[in-house]
């Protein structure tokens, strides 16, 4: 949910509040049920996380055309499967080539069907209704590890991409070529410049991309699919 | 000889009588045809036997027309019986033909002639009776219709062998008058008067037992199909039960989630001591309100639960729905949701349960205010109460933003709701309260906005009295 995250530190006391519990973790509740969402946000509140509730699938995926302020931090969506419009299981699969924030869905009956289906789909847990807190709060937790981790690979990813637009085109072939295993004559050689020349890109390569090793070079190549 | 005659007379006579009598009570056509053909060939032989004291036309012509008179009636008798193709006409056609060839004989004064043709004629017309009695008593499978049969026939074969011996003894003088050649008509007539009235009593008593185990075999079945309807009638209601209590589970599972989580939250921030007094009454309020809205479900369940047998009446349909209306106008008031009722004929009654009946009209009103109080368009509810033929429909539109096209397939099915917090119960009970009452529920989106919901009750006539019974559709056809 990169989109919708504040690129500015929080000014006032509340925005601070808020990008605290952001930064713990931000559970997006979907479900038809008002007192529900009531209730699930009163249980976020006291465990410190932030949250935003939707009455209905619609109402999420328009809610995403325009950005609202939230801070950098791991979320997940907790959704209802029922629901009226829109069910949970379609939203996950509209969702699933758009996003990769974690699915929790939850249902008021046991459908061993509808739950199957939602875990083919990937989603990380199927709940029933009703469910302990305890267990809730669990899912939600794992949920957030797991985001978490996704994006802390993907702020990574980033970070590399911007690395590698730095470099300059014959830069770029110096570090094809190093990944291809070449050594330093060989790559002279193949590129048509003098040895030094060679050594020196290879050099500002490895500078601008931040790498002290070889076989970093190589993972970082490997990630970006250089 | 005339002695013979007479005391067949005096049998053919009293024999019909009594059996008349003994079947009185049972009388119908057969019967009568068949003691009234007993007392024609009872007048034929009394003829007979004036024979010589009055002229033979009298005596002998009209005699044997009263006897083959009475075998025709007697064939006609059997022929109903059997349920056989009605040939009276042809039957008394031949005997009279019969007649006018006695006839003819008789004034060409050529008496072996007339004694054939009397010979061939009964002799035919007692095997056709023959064979009719042993197809009756081979249909009825009844034993007196066989004893007939057999007396007939002999009768038959005694005149057909008279009808060969006088052929053979054609050329031997005959006396004039009474001759041993009577004895045998008489004698044979007399036993198949017996045998036949008795017979014939015998049959009408076997066909009456027939009937009556015919009747405790109906009825008993009738009793059995009854039971087995009622069976039905349970079986049905269990079912609409068992649907009832499927969608109660669904719809209970929401609020008893909410309460639980409430209840943890609760515990957990008082443990934590980071739940304010503030904040923890209005957790329990939350819990109470939820509380609230199980009760409201198992409430409205156990309303659609109760049995309420023998509850209908006559309920006139602009009335219902003014009272129902009443009921909700609070609401659509503080929504500025209005009613445009509409009523075709002066008035228009059905038979039903009027809680029923409010049940469904509030329902499908609230269901409206509710859609049109979240909705930006036209806040109207167009409501019509028309006759088409025998059913009375009620059609609410509401011009609301309509209902998904599944939803609209399954609507009257539980768990299937288009609102937020909705039972999902209301049109399943109201579906199955008009299927209750011979009525039924139809919903259809408007093609510009809004959905039309029918509901379907059959015109209550105000000349009969309302159906106390519900579920019964035809009375079970009673015996006497």
């Amino acid at each position: 949910m990169s989109h919708s995250r504040l690129n500015r530190p929080p000014v006032t006391v509340e925005e601070e509040r808020m990008a605290e519990r952001c930064a713990q973790g931000r559970v997006i509740v979907i479900d038809d049920d008002d007192d529900w969402r009531d209730a699930i946000a009163g249980a976020l509140d006291l465990e410190g996380y932030a949250w935003e509730s939707h009455a209905s699938a619609l109402s999420f995926l328009s809610s995403r055309q325009q950005p609202e302020p939230a801070f950098p931090g791991p979320c997940c969506i907790l959704c209802d499967v029922r629901m009226p419009g829109m069910d949970g299981l379609e939203l996950q699969r509209q969702l699933l080539t758009q996003t990769a924030t974690p699915f929790l869905l939850i249902s008021g009956e046991s459908g061993a069907r509808e739950a199957a289906a939602a875990f083919r789909a990937g989603a990380l847990d199927f709940l029933t209704k009703p469910v302990g807190l305890d267990k809730l709060l669990e899912a939600i937790e794992r949920a957030l590890v797991v985001s978490r981790e996704r994006q802390r690979r993907a702020e990574t990813l980033a970070e590399m991409g911007r690395r590698v637009a730095q470099l300059t085109p014959r830069e770029l072939r110096v570090v094809r070529l190093v990944v291809e295993g070449q050594t330093n004559p060989e790559i002279a050689a193949t590129m048509n410049v003098a040895l030094r020349t060679a050594k020196l890109y290879r050099q500002r390569a490895i500078e601008k991309l931040g790498v002290s090793r070889l076989a970093d070079l190589v993972r970082m190549a490997d990630a970006l699919g250089i | 000889m005339p002695t013979l005659a007479v005391m067949t007379a005096l049998a053919c006579l009293a024999l019909p009588l009594l059996t008349w009598l003994a079947l009185r009570a049972r009388r119908d056509l057969t019967v009568d045809l068949w003691c009234g053909g007993g007392l024609l060939a009872s007048v034929g032989f009394f003829l007979s036997s004036l024979r010589g004291q009055l002229s033979d036309w009298l005596t002998l012509a009209v005699g044997f027309a009263f006897l083959i008179g009475s075998m025709v009636a007697r064939a006609q008798a059997l022929r109903i019986s059997l349920a056989m193709p009605d040939r009276a006409r042809q039957m008394v056609a031949l005997a009279a033909l019969s007649s006018l060839a006695f006839c003819l004989a008789q004034w060409l004064d050529a008496h072996f002639l007339r004694g054939m043709i009397v010979r061939a004629s009964v002799g035919l017309a007692a095997a056709g009776l023959s064979w009719l009695a042993w197809q009756l008593s081979r249909k009825e499978s009844s034993p007196a219709a066989g004893w007939i049969a057999i007396t007939y026939a002999l009768m038959s074969l005694g005149f057909l062998a008279l009808v060969i011996q006088s052929a053979l003894a054609a050329d031997a003088p005959r006396a004039s008058g009474w001759s041993s050649y009577w004895a045998v008509p008489l004698i044979s007539s007399m036993i198949t008067a017996v045998v036949g009235h008795f017979g014939f009593a015998a049959i009408v008593f076997e066909r009456e037992k027939r009937a009556e185990v015919e009747r405790s075999r109906r009825r008993a079945q009738q009793d059995e199909s009854r039971q087995l309807e009622s069976r039905l009638r349970q079986l049905s209601r269990q079912r609409d039960l068992a649907v009832v209590a499927s969608s109660l589970g669904h719809e209970l599972s929401q609020p008893l989630a909410v309460i639980r989580v409430h209840a943890e939250v609760a515990r957990r921030g008082i443990a934590r001591d980071r739940l304010d007094a503030q904040r923890l009454r209005e957790t329990l309020e939350k819990i109470a309100a939820n509380m609230r809205r199980s009760a409201q479900i198992l409430g409205t369940a156990s309303r659609f639960i109760q049995e309420r047998p023998g509850q209908r009446r006559r309920l006139d349909l602009e009335q219902a729905v003014r009272e129902a209306w009443e009921l909700l106008e609070d609401d659509a008031r503080k929504h500025g949701v209005e009613l445009q009722l509409r009523c075709g004929d002066p008035s228009i009654a059905v038979c039903m349960d009027p809680v029923h009946l409010s049940l469904v009209l509030s329902n499908l009103l609230r269901n409206c205010v509710e859609v049109l109080a979240g909705h930006g368009g036209q806040r109207r509810i167009e409501l019509d109460i028309r006759q088409q033929q025998d059913l009375a429909l009620i059609r609410i539109r509401d011009h609301g933003p309509g209902l998904p096209a599944v939803l609209l397939g399954q609507a009257g099915m539980p768990f299937r709701t288009a609102k937020p917090d909705g039972l999902g119960l209301g049109l399943a009970i109201c579906a199955t309260l008009l299927r209750c009452a011979a009525g039924g529920l139809e919903l259809e989106n408007h093609p510009e906005a809004g959905v039309i919901a029918t509901v379907t009750l059959p015109v209550h006539n105000t000349q009969l009295p309302c159906c106390d019974e519900p579920f019964q559709t035809e009375p079970p056809a009673r015996d006497r």
